[in-house]
């Protein structure tokens, strides 16, 4: 699962698989899939039988560029960092969103502790995968929305931290 | 005078580029000073021509340009637009300095550079500057009545002002001698000048202007008009010839007022009138412009010439003359100005690296442009990337083709005004030709939106950059083949 910003636009993406030039996978939970052809190094997308091409490049941010149909779109894959909230830290505070749905196994923080950066805070469980939540940066943790054993999902604000000046 | 051997272009560009292709095509070394910043960038560009690694700031710099061109053996300069193009006193310069300048002589440049001087001029050939007067020599009761017998709203401009630059709107009369002062001590400290003077404000009108060419022995002939009327920021985006409200007997007789003008002053060379056209088709001098513009590129496309070419050839005593009813439009041209700036945020430019670039290759398409990819927009240049000039043998398909070309003009890296440029089109009051200069304020509503895609939804552009691999620097157009696809199940190896 990977989650993409599609010109702002937040997508979860699913079961990617490829098979012959069908390319599948789930979109925030809906089943999509395009035409994908590979021919002397360019990338065309088929749609009704019409070959577009598509036009793309990586900056040194790792946004990809597209340009589609003319129309440009940047899509941003979010890395486990950003996920963590790390991409969305303020001056003063952090918002820790989960870096996927799943289940929280463990809170190893209360309302009122101090943390260091990099810090577990949290350690979770999706699809079988342990994950460690870590603390963006040294502060004290504000609010804790969550409790062993429960479920978060994409957005969800689990922990907030207030950066320590 | 004979043939130039050498010609010095003293700009960077699209227009030093569109310079070199008509000293190329005249068999004529060009010598093109660029700026160390952009040398490395640019050495590609220009195959073919002497290149000189130079210092910033060099373009305003009349005396190291000359002594740039005497040591190179240049026995011209041409300026293009912007930077010392306008300039009377680098005109003189060269000339002093024994080079050619390609452009009017440094007389014409001053009569016409001052637009005071110039309104007095047009009025004395017969073409009625948009109403107005000058300030000098009346006092605050004389001022308030005149600008009471033009009209409020007035502007206040400064004399040797332009491109919006020093000019006041006022509404109110209590508020006109505010103005006044505020906008003398303006162009005191722009133009050091305390030359200003008062025009009526035309609300929306149309921007259409006149190419005119003068041969020597004073003969000059007129190429029609360009509608400049769709603009942003006082700063025109698409430019077309001819002007879907202008008639042969409109044009001839603006044709003709502009003619006068440019013989009036002894004109020399490519340069062009512009007027203020209100919705009842009246026209009034603006300005002259006394070089070769941007938008020059419609008229060749419409009148089979080339400009540059002539400009040269005049310059260098070689020029044919054509006979005015020689001279006769076919089809339709339509330019885009492509920018490297962001519509959705007020047009702020967008400066940055060209990641992906890829020109419209389709016939009866001009592209003039200096860029490649890989190429940086630095924030302090100008942030035109490129014009595209559509041409076709009606309006209406013009258009239409316009749509497909904006579409097939790939620049990835830096936000582009071409979707925005595309919509300007498809609105269906640009169709008719019913434009102002209000027309992007007038429309916003229907110009600013419209981001989907209406082929590609995001969910199906997320699938696809799931497939497109990051491969280093450069980019790649390379997609896997047999793609691993490590069952997809989570964050981490």
């Amino acid at each position: 699962m990977a989650k993409y910003i599609v010109n702002g636009r937040e997508i979860t993406l699913e079961k990617v698989n490829r098979k012959e030039g069908v390319l599948k996978g789930f979109a925030n939970e809906r089943e999509i899939e395009i035409e994908v052809v590979e021919q002397n190094g360019m990338v065309f997308v088929k749609k009704r039988g019409v070959l577009i091409p598509v036009f793309f490049a990586y900056d040194n941010e790792q946004n990809l560029h597209i340009h589609l149909n003319g129309s440009v779109f940047m899509v941003h894959k979010k890395t486990i960092e950003e996920e963590a909230g790390k991409g969305e830290i303020g001056n003063s505070g952090g918002r820790i969103e989960p870096p996927m749905p799943g289940k929280i196994l463990k809170v190893f923080v209360k309302e009122g502790s101090e943390v260091e950066e990099n810090q577990v805070l949290v350690l979770m469980e999706s699809m079988k995968l342990q994950v460690e939540v870590k603390a963006p940066f040294k502060g004290v943790i504000k609010k804790l929305n969550i409790n062993e054993g429960q479920t978060v999902g994409a957005g969800e604000v689990m922990v907030e931290i207030e950066k320590s000046v | 005078m004979s043939k130039f051997e050498r010609v010095l272009i003293a700009n960077r560009g699209e227009i030093a580029k569109r310079i070199y292709h008509a000293l190329r095509d005249l068999n004529i070394t060009p010598v093109i000073p660029i700026v160390e910043r952009e040398f490395e960038q640019t050495f590609d560009i220009y195959p073919y021509a002497i290149l000189l690694k130079v210092e910033d700031g060099i373009f305003l710099n009349g005396e190291r340009l000359i002594e740039i061109a005497k040591e190179n053996k240049c026995q011209a300069i041409h300026p293009g637009y912007g930077f010392l193009a306008e300039n009377a006193d680098f005109a003189r310069l060269c000339e002093q300095s024994g080079i050619v300048f390609i452009g009017p002589p440094a007389n014409s440049i001053e009569l016409m550079g001052h637009k005071e001087t110039a309104r007095v001029i047009a009025e004395k050939c017969g073409v009625s500057p948009v109403p107005g007067f000058s300030l000098k020599g009346l006092n605050e009761k004389q001022i308030l009545d005149r600008a009471r017998a033009v009209g409020l709203p007035v502007l206040i401009k400064a004399s040797l002002g332009g491109g919006g630059k020093g000019m006041r709107r006022v509404e109110n009369e209590d508020e006109l001698f505010e103005n006044i002062r505020i906008a003398r001590s303006e162009s005191k400290q722009y133009f050091a000048s305390e030359d200003i003077f008062v025009e009526k404000y035309i609300k929306n009108p149309r921007h259409i202007e006149i190419q005119v060419f003068s041969f020597p022995g004073g003969r000059t002939v007129y190429l029609g008009e360009r509608e400049c009327t769709i603009q942003r920021r006082h700063q025109k985006i698409i430019e077309e010839s001819p002007s879907p409200i202008v008639d042969e007997d409109m044009r001839r007789r603006m044709g003709e007022a502009a003619c006068s003008l440019a013989d009036t002053v002894s004109y020399v060379g490519a340069g062009t009138v512009e007027f203020i056209v209100d919705s009842d088709r009246n026209f009034y001098f603006l300005e002259m412009n006394t070089r070769i513009q941007v938008e020059h590129p419609v008229t060749e496309m419409v009148y089979g010439v080339d400009l540059v070419k002539w400009q040269i050839q005049e310059a260098m005593g070689l020029v044919v003359t054509v006979p005015q009813d020689k001279i006769k439009p076919n089809g339709h041209a339509i330019e885009f100005r492509i920018y490297a700036e962001d519509p959705e945020n007020n047009f702020m430019p967008s400066p940055g690296r060209i990641l992906r670039y890829v020109e419209p290759k389709i016939p009866g398409v001009r592209v003039e442009s200096a860029v490649k990819e890989g190429y940086e927009i630095f924030p302090d240049f100008d942030p035109m990337i490129a014009k595209v000039i559509v041409f076709d043998s009606n309006r209406e398909d013009c258009i239409e083709k316009a749509k497909r070309v904006l579409d097939e003009f790939i620049v990835l890296g830096v936000k582009t005004n071409l979707a925005f440029l595309k919509r300007v089109i498809e609105h269906v009051s640009f169709l008719k030709g019913d434009v102002d200069t209000g027309f992007i304020e007038k429309y916003q509503d229907f110009l600013f939106k419209g981001k989907e895609n209406p082929l590609f939804s995001s969910e199906e552009i997320a699938l696809l950059s799931s497939q497109l691999k990051y491969t280093g620097e450069k980019s790649p157009l390379n997609c896997e083949t047999e793609p691993e696809y490590p069952d997809i199940t989570g964050w981490l190896p």
